[in-house]
């Protein structure tokens, strides 16, 4: 490194945070690794969903009852990084002057309330456009801000059923009870919410103008079926379930491998492709099989396809039959579980865990980011302590003096511990 | 007309199938002029992917070309002749983004590499999407939507435990790429116009993947316990569960959320029956609760449930068919379905745009085009070229 500081993209934009669980935080993370200053707010004394003491949020040293137990949640620290942090009771009248006064210094501000709780807060768009009429504000929410769903709200797992994902992603012999639930809508948002602010942003540069974004979760997903919505259109087929399997393809599937819950994913897309399977798996007597000659065959005749390659891939450890594969040219691929992933020699090659040292944790290997600008070696902050940055941001960012910070700190405005009463509630 | 804003910002997508033509798109929608360059001939490799009218493929009629590159000028261009390099390095010297997602070192070894355009263009940004980005090892392995899942981490709890991993639907996974780079290429952009900086844009698929997750891997790096593929570990009711006439999602772990459920099905007194009074005791008797959860399910649609348990603020919402979401009061409300009107398929209801922008709105403006149907428009108007030298491009297979 030359020690010339790099000017990141961002350089210069604030960000005010105020959004719960994944996609919101997460999004805000992402304006943080493309440098600009984000400050997270958190409601006080009320904690947010992620820190809120629970079951399956995953505990630093599996421990729930070591100190500071919200600050230990592997679900709020994977989401928060990048970020200086900062409570505040929004219900107290000096919070709410505190907040005027951050909301009138920051160019970007991310909530995700249910609709209808900003404004009873204070804090939707018409109350902060008259504190900062230059903002951009963005509001994330299930089904958007308005229209007759105005208030209801869900998890990414329910908005996946809304959307239909959850009825085409099952085993093609179970029913939507036994398919499992994901959160993907959040996953998708969080890079919607980040596109969409940067979008604004670039508007803001060219003209001076903020605005509102109403961004609905169900809305940034939907458009991501929109070829089998197409099918729909045209044909008025419905989607199918098809597990593992392809409509066209075959071979295509997942296929488990030597040891425990070990799994080979194999999609062939060509007939070369299909050669070269035949050939390193030593069974080349498939290529002459007439129930496997050309692509419609193979579709036809892919459960007996299936058990073969599966006889195959059952001798064999997953990364090495990828290895074997993928040097003749077979998209194959192994199902990395946890452990692996930190193992992994080509992320471990790129760099993409990045070591954090959280105040309360201790040291821990993170996810990374999600692109490369190119810009060298990034040392992005660790995930805040509940409350850790209230005197750095309410006294220099801010300008409150010290004695008016005491006074929050004294009156229970700001904090750095739950009380009890509002921790203990699950 | 108001302006868009990216309506200044010029795209050249060098893209093929999902995940760049989505990217592409993105930008497209919120006002950049796109221009979808092609090969000769086959043109772009989704145009031979259905669905298609009546299921007879015709490249001009591919519902999944259609839905990906709406918004863009549409021309071809042999990127490997010569003349087309030439061309492509004046297209490139006019662009403010360039999005591509050739295999790492192919363009490079054309001359036609970040390094070798920038010099041209100092505050390009080109946004090279890969399956595993530009370096490491598996930067040349042969990729398949669910293989990048699979190697992210996120296939592995993703079923039931005692059978494979599954993956998604078709296309999700590629569209959550393209998103993804969006949301770089605006940010380095960001950077391009304030600072006359241009960027690369290294944007590996597995990465976008594997660092978006909700707590894993973080969970394991916490607490040494792997994911497990199984049902929802959490407190119940969490999953889809039977009703009259399909299924509706929940998401009920908390006291809080319980209450306000049993509240609902008009049971308070299930709340304050110690065998289901709190968290720890719903998860070891949630058969019992089951039982009675779906007798009452059975008796109501999904709508009345719905509506019932939000009006209860309890998280929740029912699967839905296509023909259930055309008809969705919410999204008639918002007008979320656009039309696309494309001559080769007439006019089809479509999934709309992903967020509203107050001021500066997304629009449908032009249908995904018919192959090198701009040509003229931009190789003759916009570089200067003369009809005699298009005609003789065409000759040469250069578009």
């Amino acid at each position: 490194m030359s020690g010339a500081a790099v000017a990141h993209p961002l350089q210069g934009v604030r960000v005010l945070d105020m959004t719960e669980v994944w996609a919101g935080p997460m999004a805000a993370s992402l304006l943080g690794d493309l440098g600009a200053t984000v400050i997270k707010l958190e409601s006080f004394p009320r904690p947010s969903l992620t820190r809120l003491k629970g079951l399956s949020i995953g505990y630093s040293d599996n421990d729930p009852n070591a100190p500071r137990p919200w600050d230990r949640a592997a679900l709020h620290n994977m989401a928060n990084r990048n970020k200086r942090g900062v409570t505040l009771n929004l219900r107290h009248p000096k919070g709410m002057d505190v907040f005027r006064r951050l909301a009138g210094k920051v160019d970007v501000l991310l909530t995700s309330f249910a609709a209808g709780a900003a404004a009873r807060l204070g804090v939707d768009y018409p109350a902060v456009s008259r504190m900062n009429p230059d903002i951009v504000m963005l509001s994330m929410s299930g089904w958007g801000e308005e229209g007759p769903y105005k208030g209801y709200s869900a998890l990414g797992s329910a908005l996946d059923g809304f959307t239909g994902h959850h009825a085409m992603r099952g085993y093609p012999d179970t029913d939507d009870s036994t398919t499992p639930i994901i959160q993907h809508a959040d996953a998708v948002a969080c890079v919607t919410a980040a596109f969409a602010v940067l979008t604004a942003l670039h508007h803001r540069n060219r003209t001076g103008e903020g605005q509102w974004i109403d961004m609905s979760q169900v809305e940034s997903f939907l458009p991501h079926l929109g070829g089998v919505f197409m099918d729909y259109a045209m044909n008025g087929r419905s989607p199918t379930r098809l597990g593992s399997r392809h409509r066209y393809l075959a071979p295509h599937g997942c296929y488990r491998c030597r040891g425990d819950d070990n799994w080979l994913v194999i999609n062939v897309s060509s007939e070369e492709e299909w050669l070269s399977l035949c050939r390193v798996t030593g069974h080349d007597e498939w290529a002459r099989d007439p129930r496997y000659t050309d692509p419609i065959s193979r579709l036809e005749n892919q459960d007996s396809l299936d058990e073969a390659i599966q006889g195959w891939t059952l001798g064999k450890d997953k990364l090495e039959a990828m290895g074997l594969l993928q040097e003749a040219g077979v998209p194959a691929h192994a199902v990395l579980d946890d452990a692996d992933l930190y193992n992994d020699p080509h992320l471990k090659a790129r760099g993409f865990f990045k070591k954090l040292n959280h105040p309360v944790v201790g040291e821990r290997d993170y996810p990374g980011f999600l692109w490369d600008l190119g810009d060298g070696p990034q040392e992005p902050l660790p995930p805040s302590a509940l409350g850790e940055h209230n005197d750095y941001v309410y006294g220099k960012f801010l300008g409150l003096s010290t004695e008016d910070i005491q006074a929050l700190w004294d009156e229970g405005v700001i904090g750095e511990e739950f009380p009890p009463e509002t921790y203990d509630v699950a | 007309m108001t302006e868009q804003a990216l309506s200044d910002v010029r795209v050249l997508d060098l893209s093929d199938n999902v995940a760049g033509a989505y990217c592409a798109r993105m930008l497209a929608d919120y006002g950049a002029e796109v221009v979808k360059v092609e090969p000769p001939l086959h043109g772009d490799p989704a145009r031979r992917v259905g669905p298609f009218p009546a299921d007879l493929p015709d490249p001009e009629k591919s519902g999944l070309f259609i839905h990906l590159n709406g918004n863009k000028r549409g021309v071809t261009l042999n990127v490997a002749s010569k003349a087309g390099r030439r061309i492509l390095k004046e297209l490139a010297a006019g662009a403010d983004v360039i999005v591509e997602t050739f295999s790492p070192g192919y363009l490079p070894s054309l001359g036609l590499g970040f390094a070798d355009l920038r010099p041209l263009n100092p505050a390009l940004v080109m946004t090279s999407i890969t399956p595993f980005g530009q370096s490491g090892p598996y930067r040349g392995y042969k990729a398949s939507e669910a293989g990048v899942f699979a190697m992210s981490g996120r296939m592995h709890p993703h079923g039931l435990a005692e059978r494979a991993p599954l993956p998604y639907a078709p296309d999700v996974v590629w569209r959550q790429v393209g998103v993804t780079a969006a949301a770089a290429t605006v940010g380095a952009l960001f950077g391009a116009r304030l600072q006359g900086i241009g960027r690369q844009v290294d944007a590996s698929s597995l990465e976008a993947l594997a660092g978006n997750v909700d707590n894993r891997p973080l969970f394991y790096a916490y607490t040494g316990v792997k994911t497990p593929r199984e049902r929802w570990p959490g407190g119940i009711p969490q999953g889809a569960y039977p009703c009259a006439d399909g299924y509706v999602v929940f998401g009920v772990g908390y006291d809080v959320y319980f209450r306000r459920l049993c509240d609902a099905m008009g049971r308070p007194d299930i709340f304050r029956d110690p065998r289901w009074a709190s968290i720890q005791a719903r998860t070891r008797n949630a058969e019992e609760f089951e039982a009675i959860f779906i007798e009452w399910l059975m008796q109501r649609s999904k709508r009345e449930v719905f509506e019932l348990c939000q009006a209860h603020r309890v998280m929740c919402a029912p699967v839905l068919s296509f023909e259930e979401m055309l008809q969705d009061p919410q999204l008639k409300a918002r007008s979320f379905f656009t039309t696309l009107d494309h001559p080769g398929v007439g006019p089809l209801p479509a999934p709309g745009f992903p967020f509203k922008m107050t001021r500066t709105p997304a629009r449908e403006r032009l249908p995904a085009p018919l192959l090198g149907q701009h040509n003229v428009d931009v190789f003759c108007k916009g570089l200067g070229y003369s009809r005699a030298e298009m005609a003789r491009l065409r000759e040469g297979g250069v578009i």
